[in-house]
């Protein structure tokens, strides 16, 4: 790369702007450490709530995608006012039932976010 | 190349340098010429771990490629059998290789990750928590937060864009509460990276928002095959 | 949740490498080493569902929802 000495090991400071630490990279970070090879204790407990924790983000990120498919719709204006408020009802109804999932396995907002250590946050 | 060990990949490049230097484990680098690219491999008896030491490790092989030749990075761990299969392989791929070395030549890529104030005017926070929506009023208030999160993005993205080559948003979406956040990658010509730099700080304070810019990368995100 | 405290510089760079050397450059053969990091095959079968996904999403407009009591298909 330009404008270092020939054969030097890389700089593994790679920041060229903006801020060094920013906060909203915390959690991230956290990640980089079970993505590195550190292993974390696969208990059955965990397990369990890993499992749940995959299925929701999921059916998360599902609910995500069909709710930002059918703003585009609405934007187009190909939708009637009865058809709108009926998706309303239903996505807040999916939102509803998503909580009370959520509840029943001690799963909040950020746990669906699910980092997938190197490959990134799914939502 | 000792026959039956496998073979690591760094990149592929457009001709191989004059002098290679070593690679992880201390491994001699090694040029596997196909027609019209060149693959920079060494050999292992079994796939190199990845842990931190090795992917910078990785990074410093085509980095310093990238002093003297025009380089397609390999993903991490990409290995292939041996060097007639290596060979096989710049063959079947010759096009899609030539085609990219010329896409990327000359450029790298700069990474931009932004976490952006999303101002949320919408009736439901005046509305308050107790009163229920109707339908209607929920799809528009998800559509005002949609919006205001897509024109956050934009105003760093698009000024940025106009300053590479090529570019990536890597991610848009948000979960609830995290709408603003943004991740994109910039193909950028060499002589541009300053400007870019500049850019960059120039509308973080302009944004009120956290951000940050790395690079120079080898440009990892505009030669992976699939479309992301 | 597992925060650690942001120190050094250099975290974030490290942060866009790992993006970088394991989801981008180029690919060859079917199957990445499983040697790469700590990363269940189920992950990387879900990243790709995702990518293909918002694919299909953005360039084709076609309904991600199958008919179903509420959500019917000519509504989307």
């Amino acid at each position: 790369m330009s404008g270092r000495p020939r054969g030097g090991t890389p700089s593994r400071d790679k920041l060229l702007a903006g801020s060094a630490a920013p906060d909203f990279l915390a959690e991230e970070l956290g990640g980089l450490d079970r993505a590195l090879g550190r292993r974390v204790n696969a208990d059955r407990e965990g397990l369990e709530k890993g499992l749940a924790q995959l299925v929701l983000t999921l059916v998360e990120l599902l609910r995500q995608l069909m709710e930002r498919q059918a703003l585009r719709r609405i934007d187009g204006g190909s939708l009637s006012p009865e058809k709108v408020e009926q998706l309303g009802e239903t996505f807040m109804l999916l939102e509803e039932r998503m909580q009370e999932l959520k509840d029943a396995f001690g799963l909040e907002d950020e746990d669906l976010n699910l980092d997938l250590g190197p490959l990134g946050r799914l939502i | 190349m000792t026959p039956g060990r496998l073979i690591y990949v760094y990149g592929i490049v457009d001709e191989a340098p004059a002098d290679l230097g070593l690679g992880l484990e201390g491994a001699p680098l090694e040029a596997v010429a196909g027609p019209r690219a060149v693959a920079i491999v060494s050999a292992h008896e079994r796939a190199p771990e990845a842990d931190e030491e090795a992917l910078w490790q990785h990074e410093a092989v085509v980095e310093r490629l990238m002093e003297d030749v025009v380089v397609l990075p390999m993903r991490f761990g990409a290995t292939a059998a041996g060097p007639r299969q290596m060979e096989a392989l710049l063959r079947s791929r010759e096009e899609e290789f030539v085609g990219l070395l010329e896409v990327v030549r000359g450029a790298v890529e700069l990474s931009v990750r932004a976490e952006l104030p999303v101002t949320d005017a919408s009736p439901a926070a005046a509305r308050g928590a107790d009163a229920e929506p109707s339908g209607t009023e929920y799809m528009r208030d998800r559509g005002q937060a949609l919006h205001a999160a897509e024109r956050a993005k934009e105003r760093l993205h698009g000024p940025l864009k106009d300053l590479a080559r090529r570019s990536l948003v890597l991610e848009a979406v948000g979960a609830r509460g995290r709408s603003g956040a943004f991740r994109g990658a910039y193909l950028v010509d060499v002589g541009r990276v300053d400007a870019f730099a500049a850019r960059v700080d120039g509308l973080a304070r302009e944004l009120e928002g956290d951000v940050s810019c790395t690079g120079p990368w080898p440009p990892y995100s505009f030669v992976a095959a699939a479309e992301r | 949740m597992n925060e650690r405290p942001i120190r050094r510089t250099h975290d974030v760079s490290l942060l866009d490498l790992v993006d970088r050397l394991l989801d981008g450059g180029v690919v060859i053969g079917g199957d990445i080493t499983l040697a790469v990091a700590d990363v269940d095959l189920v992950y990387v079968g879900l990243r790709a569902l995702v990518a293909s996904v918002e694919t299909i999403e953005r360039e084709l407009g076609v309904a991600l929802s199958a008919s179903g009591p509420v959500l019917e298909r000519d509504a989307l």
